[in-house]
């Protein structure tokens, strides 16, 4: 029965549509019903995507009634939309055609919905959806032919693991929140659906483990979400720094990985993720100092040797930070702490060269930042040249020129080397080995002291919604520890984290 | 507003306590590897300082060269240097300060008092003490040969102590912990070439005595430094009986009996060299006998030095007074003679364990 709205649109002439309007920011303000009327329809559809040359608008009869089908190329399946939707409504001669009979019986092989308004058409169809519209109904048919290409998952280049799954997220959410299921068979798995940015209506999935998250960390995270106010997110990266505790610090507080077993291993630990569309990145919460040294690979292997790789890993953080800074301090300031045949070594080195050790290992590092960057977006067979030109030029010829001393590159290759182990860090250590390069050239071992005091108060200020940020460093409680310097073996790790959990109990549920 | 404050200040403070006031690049200070101290010409002292050459490059080895300079304190002279140098002077590397034998006669307490309080010197150099030849010649003998004459002498003061026990290492800090007697190394020249023959004892910083290598040896064996070394020990028929101490374990302790005397008690553990034809090392009694014999020699060995030093008027290089003042202050002050050192007998009982014999005992024959 159509109601009395309904009717006095079908009645009134000219039809409400010319009046509708797209607001400035490119949504729809207006919730306007559909009309009746085939051609009505039509003409308002096409005046909204009259530029956008992807809109295809196919009319069609179905028996004697007229139909047409919208949809978008390129975001359909065209297969589905001529085999499931078209050709079956061709085809079909019996009459009335009314849309509640086009989603029951004439499209029966993929999923329908009767919309109402000119909104959730366009929604739809945005999606990737076909929509069915009959003459003489106030009504249209959703019908799922989403189709557009998507990446086959592969092995992140960012997260390599010789061990462990090889799978990585790719642009597709559902795909990506699949992949999460499929590791979490269980029904306590929660994937809330989200949307972000008034133009990009970009698709999100909030996951969590309902009996395990605890709901204070839920509802934080919820409300940063819904704070974000933006008309564009092309990546996680867009929400990450929106939602983060401390938004100028060098450190991330929200976590990014491509592996679905990393966060199907964070929820389990009681984290909550977002799987958002059109990128292969989702973002985890909260998110600690600590997890930086953590690989996926660290709990696939021996717990011996996934302890002494995390031990390395925080030792080359110290090294790969402090190196630069210490080797300037000691040389410029500090000379009788170095070893007679050191000190001998560095001077005979320096012999020549024109700058200050301090400018020397400035460039040095900045020069090895550049090849750095610049191999990291080039193809691989160029990448590799620029690491012989890097190699030979900057190592070798630059040394023999007298331009630097080699005692100054091997203290930056050793610190660019030791940079490289920990990837999810590389970031934040090219700042802080600048800071510490500056405070060193400066006020020497002082300087150093001053610097990285300034950092450990930085870090023992910030949090990740409300977990302090180096969390488990100074907890005495055993169980905490078994996952923070060193991975012990699985079997005594009775409990989860005490900050993140609800539920601690992980073995004997 | 606060905050930003509060970081101006701190900066303020941080900046204005500290700063590029000592910096210098390590290409442009000279390395000085060793002090030799002398008297001079036209002014009182000769300083005389080893300044490493640099020739720059992957293979090259550092030489050296002395440059000095005479003033009339060893401050003095070392401005003096400045202005002789190509480059700023660095003695954080100074490994070994040289007395001629005419500054180790007037004295060099307040020489080396100056070397303690100045931070800019390693509190762990070696001192040590040259006759025959005046210090600047000994370190020139580097800049002929090109190479470091000041390490080459400080690892044969090393070598020898660690491998001979017989020369003490005697370094800037202990020289001020030691008070009023100290025992330096000394060189003496042979053949152009420097070696180390005896000690220079010291009392009160001024040159007291010589003691040659075997003297030495018994001094710091009853001193509690020796680690290891030969050892020559002879019987009353004139035996020769050389052996190896491997390790000593020293304790010293003051008894006031009849006279005021000094307990020296040493656990050996001594490996022979050669055996001695009475020297029955096939049993277990001739072991024992053997071991017996040796502790008995050592004891001797240690007293007799003792009385030479005493005759001699050298008794302090044993440093005995100063033990006793130390460890029994009231015996010290009761006994209140001239010298102290005279009335200080020593007394020691030696436990020598022999390490390389074989016997053949019924029981483990069984």
């Amino acid at each position: 029965m159509k109601s009395k709205k309904q009717n006095d649109l079908v009645s009134a002439e000219p039809h409400p549509f010319p009046e509708f309007s797209v607001a400035d920011t490119g949504a729809l303000t207006e919730d306007a019903p559909l009309a009746s009327a085939l051609d009505v329809n039509m003409r308002m559809l096409k005046r909204v995507f009259q530029d956008d040359g992807t809109f295809i608008c196919r009319e069609f009869f179905s028996g004697p009634v007229r139909c047409f089908a919208v949809y978008f190329d390129g975001l359909v399946n065209n297969t589905v939309v001529y085999e499931s939707v078209i050709r079956p409504m061709i085809e079909y001669i019996e009459s009335p055609c009314t849309p509640q009979r086009i989603a029951r019986e004439i499209i029966i092989n993929i999923e329908t919905k009767i919309v109402n308004t000119a909104k959730e058409c366009f929604d739809a169809m945005l999606a990737g959806d076909s929509v069915v519209f009959a003459d003489g109904y106030g009504q249209a048919v959703v019908a799922s032919t989403k189709g557009f290409p998507v990446r086959t998952p592969e092995e992140p280049a960012a997260e390599k693991a010789l061990l462990g799954p090889r799978e990585g997220f790719t642009e597709s959410v559902l795909m990506n929140v699949a992949m999460v299921h499929r590791k979490l068979k269980t029904v306590d798995f929660c994937a809330e659906t989200m949307t972000f940015g008034t133009r990009s209506g970009t698709k999100a999935f909030l996951c969590y483990l309902k009996s395990v998250v605890r709901p204070e960390l839920l509802s934080e995270v919820k409300r940063r979400l819904s704070n974000i106010d933006m008309d564009g997110i092309l990546d996680s990266n867009y929400i990450s720094e929106q939602i983060s505790d401390c938004r100028n610090s060098i450190f991330r507080t929200v976590g990014m990985t491509e592996r679905p077993d990393v966060v199907a291993a964070g929820l389990l630990e009681g984290r909550v993720a977002l799987i958002v569309d059109g990128t292969p990145v989702a973002l985890e919460m909260p998110y600690i100092f600590m997890e930086t040294f953590q690989t996926a690979e660290d709990y696939y292997q021996n717990f011996w040797f996934a302890s002494i790789g995390r031990l390395l890993r925080i030792l080359c953080f110290i090294l790969t930070v402090s190196v630069p800074g210490i080797f300037v301090s000691l040389v410029s300031y500090h000379q009788e702490l170095l070893p007679t045949d050191l000190a001998l070594s560095i001077a005979s080195a320096r012999e020549g060269v024109p700058f200050p050790i301090a400018v020397e290992c400035f460039l040095m590092i900045t020069v090895f930042e550049i090849l750095r960057e610049a191999s990291q977006r080039l193809p691989g067979n160029i990448a590799q040249a620029l690491s012989i030109v890097g190699a030979i030029v900057i190592g070798d010829a630059a040394v023999s020129a007298r331009f630097i001393g080699s005692t100054t590159l091997i203290v930056v290759a050793f610190a660019g080397i030791t940079g490289l182990i920990s990837p999810r860090l590389e970031n934040s250590v090219i700042v802080l080995r600048l800071y510490l390069l500056i405070a060193g050239s400066l006020l020497g071992l002082y300087g150093i002291l001053f610097a990285l005091l300034s950092v450990f108060f930085h870090l023992m200020s910030i949090t990740s919604f409300g977990v302090p940020y180096l969390a488990y460093w100074f907890v005495p409680r055993g169980q905490d520890q078994k996952d923070v310097l060193i991975r012990a073996p699985w079997w005594t790790m009775r409990t989860r984290p005490s900050f993140f959990a609800k539920d601690r109990i992980r073995k004997g549920e | 507003m606060k905050r930003m404050l509060c970081f101006i200040f701190t900066m303020l403070n941080v900046l204005s306590l500290s700063g590029c006031y000592d910096y210098h690049e390590i290409n442009n200070t000279a390395m000085v590897a060793g002090i030799g101290i002398d008297h001079g010409k036209e002014f009182h002292y000769k300083v005389s300082v080893e300044v490493i050459r640099l020739s720059g490059g992957e293979s090259s080895t550092p030489t050296a060269k002395v440059i000095s300079e005479e003033g009339e304190n060893v401050e003095d002279c070392l401005k003096r240097l400045v202005n002789v140098a190509t480059k700023e002077l660095q003695f954080s590397h100074c490994k070994l300060i040289l007395f001629s034998d005419s500054v180790t006669e007037e004295g060099v307490s307040n020489l080396v008092d100056a070397f303690m309080r100045d931070p800019q010197y390693r509190s762990d150099l070696f001192l040590a003490a040259v006759q025959g030849s005046g210090a600047r010649e000994m370190l020139s003998i580097g800049e002929k040969e090109e190479r470091i004459a000041s390490y080459d002498y400080v690892s044969v003061i090393e070598n020898s102590y660690r491998e001979t026990g017989s020369v003490p290492p005697t370094k800037l800090y202990q020289f001020s912990m030691d008070g009023d007697q100290t025992m330096l190394p000394l060189f003496t020249e042979s053949d152009g070439k420097y070696s180390v023959d005896g000690t220079v004892s010291l009392v009160k910083g001024k040159k007291f005595g010589l003691l040659d290598l075997e003297k030495t040896q018994s001094v710091m064996l009853v001193s509690g430094e020796y680690r290891r070394g030969e050892l020559l020990l002879t019987t009353e028929d004139g035996v020769e009986i050389p052996c190896q101490i491997r390790s000593v374990k020293a304790s010293r302790s003051v008894e006031d009996g009849e006279s005021l005397s000094v307990f020296v008690k040493l656990e050996c553990y001594i490996r022979l060299t050669s055996m001695p034809k009475d020297f029955d090392l096939s049993t277990m009694h001739g072991v024992d006998a053997a071991e017996e014999k040796i502790s008995a020699l050592l004891s001797e060995k240690l007293e007799s030095d003792w009385q030479w030093a005493k005759e001699r008027e050298l008794c302090d290089v044993f440093g005995l007074s100063v033990y006793v003042y130390r460890h029994a202050p009231y015996l010290y002050d009761l006994r209140n003679a001239g010298d102290r050192a005279k009335i200080i007998e020593l007394k020691s009982e030696c436990k020598v364990t022999l390490e390389n014999f074989g016997f053949s005992d019924e029981r483990i024959s069984k």
